[in-house]
């Protein structure tokens, strides 16, 4: 197709799938648990799903008495029969303050000029089990002990950080809770908040564990304000892994400060800017046992690991497409886990269709869910199952391999339809007709006429030349037409034209006059001849024409004298011959007949010029 | 004049007539029937060695790229033999045997979703340029526009008695008759007709040519292509597409190629894994 045409058919196409594409988003929110006590969490997710490439973030409205966080985001993408669709979930961490009930109003989600909101969703907190105290009122009971990894401030520390991790041993790919505690005791005000800058972690999945804690505790007999930031490291490999040095920047108003003058003179008005910086932390890694190891694990390390296949629906026909999903939950860095292999078998084909992965924080520990997503085509009429998928895992809480099992799908697969909306017959096949397999056709003989061009003979300038043939006839065509028009319309015009032609004639016609021996005949002839062609160039009519008319038309016409004279010695000659007493011998006739053929060519040329 | 006219018209339908040196055809033909040999025993890698040894001298001819193609499928190369039938059919669309042999590799096809079948209108509106090779649009263009020039210049005479008597005497297959034109609005009629048709069948004609030339749909050759979001390794990884699958080459760069997918899917693979029709 031309890309004119083309263009116009995709413009035309866009439109109508336009308002089907932005109808085809679809929104939800959802909180989970729906029902929590004050300072635990519940995670909410909005759930975006259709045919959309970016989407604006969700904008949540305003909750008094519970502070939101955001704990990340999972995309899926995935083609099915030439489509594709997409699905986004926002995860947030939702930690009340106060008891009640809280509706969440309709969140709002911009996708292209669109808006969408979902419908509202409802939460409710209870009351809490254990607040944070507050050090007036309580200052006892609201200090938490120091853990063997609190640190040990020295007499002068008034603000520190302090990394910590839960456990310094762990398996490969097993969590660890990295704790980052900054320490101020409010003998020192900062000027700005302090800006926060995570360890390196080379070898290392990383997750951030929202969100961050804040209490008193006590140190060598002062209280501080603890504020802790949670990370979740999986280390890749064995060995001795370092976790780097935290760094926490900030600006002090001054330490002893007493008064504003007094922290502007000693600090220039800006603050004292100050570096604090945590320790490295070494992991040990262990590697997984061998010990047990089965010979088909695949490396995942997780904890409670379930495994749950699906089927959108499972009566089909041969041939018709049915949607697998292959579910993973557990502990551990889910996202990591390796797709999983539909056991291969002749009753049906596998094609994979895509992924999506979610990562959740609870309790400042990392589960996941997993979902590969395949397409089934059933080659095979029957009730049959997609066979059980196992997984093998190291657990590392349990120290031992595991293996976690799905349950076979059972599908009931009906013949599939021969050729949609035609029957076959074949002549005599009866019942007992059968395809057995299919295969390509034969390849084809070759001609003894084949033509074998290296390009094709519309590439061929002989082609393109033919093709001007009938351009130039029609312009030829044109030309003729106006001609013949032109000497139909001016009788003048067609005699003057034909006037030289006539004239040639009848001289040839004379010659042979003269050489059949008929004289008079061929005087006649040339006389006609003569008198004809002006006649024919005057327009006027040939009877009566006299030599002198012709040569007063012809110095009126700008003739010079000489075929002014040739033209009058022709007609003077043929006057003499025609009535002389003697007869004229054929040279002579010859003579004549060359004398007015060049008097009718001279005449003309004089016209033409 | 009239002589002069008569020889370059002579001329030219020689030079259009005398394309293929017989002697070429006659090698074409027996290394054709080599290769075919080879396939009849099953050797099919020597049966693609002597196919494609022709192909390399420029032979454009169906049988050749269907045999070719039926190798590539017995060998298991999918994706050649997908590129080999997509060949043929352009040159022999109505060939059943290309058409079965196409269906059957297709349905193999490991992204057997992304092929994109035209839609019944299509079809139905499209039918001529979708039966038709470029070779016989090219012949059906020249016959309409022979018929078209004819009708012109019939149209330029029509005043002549000439015209007047052939007229009477077509008139009577003539569709004005039924509305009650008169000779001339006859004959506009006709040219006005001759016209539109002509100019769809040189569009449709042009249009396979410009494919040929430009060739802007390619076909994946290689069993497992990943399509990145630009043209180099340190692009992001996008998704990956399988041997046989029709794409559609966008852009080209030294190395890559630009491709979309229905669906809107575009990305960069390498070009050495797809090869246009």
């Amino acid at each position: 197709m031309m890309p004119a045409v083309r263009g116009i058919l995709l413009c035309v196409v866009a439109l109508l799938c336009a308002s089907v594409v932005s109808a085809d988003v679809s929104i939800t929110a959802s909180v989970s648990p729906a029902e929590i006590a004050v300072g635990n969490d519940a995670i909410l997710t909005v759930r975006l799903e259709g045919k959309f490439r970016k989407s604006g973030s969700p904008e949540l409205p305003e909750l008094n008495g519970i502070t939101v966080y955001e704990s990340g985001t999972s995309q899926n993408f995935s083609f099915v029969n030439g489509q594709s669709s997409t699905s986004v979930e926002y995860h947030y961490t939702l930690r009340a303050s106060r008891e009640g009930t809280y509706k969440i109003d309709p969140i709002r989600v911009v996708i292209g000029d669109k808006e969408y909101t979902a419908d509202p969703v409802t939460i409710e907190v209870t009351a809490a089990q254990q607040s944070i105290p507050s050090p007036a009122s309580d200052p006892g009971d609201g200090v938490r002990a120091p853990s063997s990894t609190d640190p040990s401030p020295g007499p002068k520390e008034s603000i520190f950080i302090s990394a910590s991790v839960d456990k310094d041993t762990v398996y490969v790919n097993q969590q660890i809770t990295w704790t980052l505690g900054y320490y101020s005791d409010g003998r020192v005000t900062l000027m700005r908040s302090p800006n926060y800058s995570p360890p390196d972690a080379d070898g290392f999945w990383v997750e951030d564990l929202p969100p961050q804690k804040n209490y008193y505790t006590k140190l060598g007999g002062r209280q501080f304000v603890v504020t802790e930031i949670k990370r979740a490291y999986f280390p890749a490999a064995p060995g001795v892994q370092e976790i780097g040095k935290a760094r926490v920047d900030v600006v002090l108003r001054g330490a002893e400060a007493r008064s504003v003058f007094d922290d502007f003179f000693r600090n220039g008005g800006f603050g004292q800017p100050k570096n604090l910086y945590s320790d490295v932390t070494r992991i040990v890694v262990l590697p997984l046992p061998q010990q047990g190891r089965p010979e088909n694990f695949s490396g995942i390390v997780a904890h409670n690991l379930s495994l749950a296949v699906s089927a959108h629906k499972q009566l089909v026909q041969v041939g018709e497409p049915v949607n697998i999903a292959v579910e993973i939950n557990g502990t551990g860095n889910i996202r990591t886990i390796p797709q999983p292999e539909l056991p291969a078998t002749e009753k049906y084909k596998v094609y994979e269709s895509g992924s999506s992965s979610d990562a959740f924080k609870r309790d400042y520990t990392v589960t996941g869910r997993k979902q590969y997503d395949y397409v089934v085509i059933p080659q095979v009429e029957g009730k049959w199952e997609i066979p059980a998928i196992e997984l093998t895992y190291f657990d590392p809480i349990e120290k031992r391999y595991r293996v976690a099992s799905s349950y076979a799908v059972p599908l009931d697969v009906e013949p599939g339809a021969v050729e949609e909306g035609r029957k076959v017959v074949y002549a005599g096949g009866g019942d007992d007709f059968e395809v057995i397999s299919r295969d390509i056709r034969f390849i084809h003989s070759v001609s003894s006429t084949i033509v074998a061009s290296r390009q094709p003979f519309y590439r061929s300038r002989g082609y393109i030349g033919l093709n001007a043939l009938p351009l130039l006839a029609i312009i030829a065509s044109l030309f003729v037409e106006r001609r013949r028009r032109k000497f139909a319309d001016d009788i003048g015009y067609a005699r003057s034209t034909r006037a030289r032609r006539e004239a040639e004639k009848k001289l040839d016609a004379a010659r042979k006059q003269f050489r059949a021996g008929d004289h008079e005949r061929g005087f006649a002839l040339i006389a006609s001849a003569t008198t004809g062609y002006f006649a024919d160039k005057m327009n006027a009519p040939a009877a009566g024409l006299t030599v002198d008319a012709v040569t007063s038309y012809l110095s009126s016409h700008g003739v010079g004298e000489d075929p002014v004279a040739s033209v009058r010695d022709v007609f003077n000659a043929c006057d003499a011959a025609r009535y002389a007493s003697d007869p004229v011998s054929a040279d002579r006739a010859e003579e004549i007949v060359d004398k007015a053929r060049a008097a009718v060519s001279s005449i003309e040329r004089e016209f033409k010029a | 004049m009239t002589r002069r006219f008569i020889t370059l018209l002579l001329f030219l339908v020689a030079s259009v007539l005398t394309i293929a040196p017989g002697a070429f055809a006659s090698d074409i033909t027996e290394g054709i029937s080599q290769a075919n040999d080879l396939y009849e025993k099953g050797d099919y890698e020597s049966a693609i060695e002597g196919y494609a040894a022709i192909v390399e001298q420029g032979v454009v001819n169906a049988d050749l790229f269907y045999n070719l193609g039926n190798a590539y499928y017995k060998v298991g190369a999918l994706g050649r033999a997908v590129l080999y039938y997509e060949r043929a059919r352009r040159l022999a669309p109505r060939d059943a045997d290309i058409a079965h042999n196409l269906s059957l590799a297709r349905s193999l096809l490991r992204d057997g979703q992304f092929v994109s079948e035209p839609g019944k209108l299509r079809r139905a509106v499209l039918w001529i340029h979708d039966h038709l090779s470029a070779s016989e649009s090219f012949m059906l263009a020249t016959l309409l526009y022979v018929l078209l020039s004819i009708t012109i210049i019939l149209f330029v005479f029509q005043r002549t008695r000439v015209v007047s008597r052939f007229y009477g005497r077509m008139s009577v297959v003539s569709p004005g008759r039924l509305f009650g034109f008169q000779k001339r609005a006859d004959l506009a009629l006709a040219v006005g007709v001759l016209l539109i048709l002509t100019s769809t069948v040189v569009t449709s004609a042009w249009t396979k040519q410009n494919a040929e030339t430009v060739r802007r749909v390619a076909v994946i050759v290689d069993e497992e292509v990943s399509v990145f979001s630009g043209p180099g390794d340190d692009a992001t990884l996008q998704f990956k597409v399988h041997e046989g699958t029709l794409v559609d080459v966008e852009d080209a760069r030294t190395g890559w190629l630009k491709i979309e997918l229905p669906g809107e899917l575009t990305g960069w693979i390498r070009s050495a894994s797809a090869e246009r029709i």
